[in-house]
């Protein structure tokens, strides 16, 4: 299992240097619906368990967030995460419908739908770019909003198939709208079986550039 | 030129409230019917004569691409778009080899109004 999860040094600047680009391109996804710069933090790459990535979301894993999850499969498959805090939602969904006087209550209606679109925009430029790089298609399912603590954002659809203690990798890039304070990030979350996949297309796109 | 009848389905109510407000802008009196997923556009095109489709690749059921197909059995003129934030170049063949626009969201004004007028 460790060889399954160690990462050298090469694999893991190429795995930086592709969620640099993708999320390059999610950012510009996302600064076009919001006419505002994204500003983009340097990805990090990490092996841990589901416990302890739960409290890299949230120092406190029982605060709730909001976030969207987004399973994806290809020749390896994870879910795609994008998370921010749930008491600046409204305030996002305002600025994407570009109305000053929308109610409140029209925005709390629409809140979910808006948010699980800004994820889907999101996660979807992000895993197009990582297809497209690593040449193979990413399918994805469709983008699904939860509220909650960090560790149940983290669980899988079906409970029984989570053990907290699994290792994944946790691949994180954190974006920030500094002129509205709003700033959220992005996971990826890939199970050890899924990990193998990934690395061996790693090396396929490392050796198509080395 | 008569004004269209523009058909727009997605399974987001915001991606619909979007695009219902660009036309209604720019296009006030073209008709817009909107559909939350293929199997509701299917229904409302019914006795309609449509000019112009917008369509989500990613919905439930029936996704995009295998809704263009049975519209352009019925709308052979139609021209159609479709607009997804899966921007991954196989998803770009496939809508090329249908004949139809590719069109990346998220969506904004001018990429509506150019793929409406244009």
């Amino acid at each position: 299992m460790a060889d399954d999860i160690y990462l050298s040094e090469l694999q893991r600047d190429a795995i930086t240097e592709l969620l640099n680009i993708g999320m390059g391109r999610a950012a510009a996804a996302l600064s076009e619906m919001v006419s505002e710069e994204v500003h983009l933090s340097v990805p990090s790459v990490e092996v841990l368990s589901r416990t302890e990535a739960a409290h890299k979301i949230n120092g406190n894993p029982n605060k709730r967030i909001a976030a969207v999850r987004q399973h994806f499969q290809g020749p390896f498959w994870g879910d795609a995460i994008l998370l921010f805090p749930q008491e600046k939602s409204l305030e996002l969904v305002r600025i994407l419908l570009r109305e000053e006087n929308i109610p409140l209550e029209t925005l709390t209606e629409l809140e979910r739908d808006a948010l699980t679109e800004v994820g889907n925009i999101i996660l979807n430029s992000c895993l197009s770019s990582l297809g497209d790089m690593l040449h193979y298609e990413v399918t994805s399912h469709l983008p699904i909003f939860i509220t909650g603590t960090a560790t149940e954002v983290l669980e899988n659809d079906n409970p029984h198939s989570v053990q907290l203690d699994d290792v994944v990798m946790f691949l994180r890039m954190d974006f920030a709208l500094r002129s509205k304070d709003i700033s959220g990030y992005v996971a990826f979350i890939l199970e050890i079986p899924s990990i193998a996949q990934f690395k061996l297309r790693i090396d396929q796109y490392l050796s198509g550039h080395t | 030129m008569t004004e269209p009848v523009i058909l727009v389905v997605d399974d987001s109510r915001v991606s619909r409230m979007l695009i219902r407000t660009i036309i209604a802008h720019n296009h006030p009196k073209a008709l817009v019917l909107e559909a939350g997923n293929a199997e509701e556009a299917l229904v409302i095109i019914e006795g309609q004569q449509v000019n112009i489709i917008t369509l989500d690749l990613n919905m439930p059921g029936m996704d995009g691409l295998t809704l263009a197909s049975k519209l352009l059995e019925k709308f052979p003129a139609a021209k159609i778009g479709l607009l997804t934030a899966n921007i991954q170049e196989a998803i770009k063949n496939k809508a090329e080899n249908l004949g139809i626009l590719f069109i990346s969201k998220p969506i904004t004004e001018e990429k509506i109004l150019a793929f409406i007028d244009g």
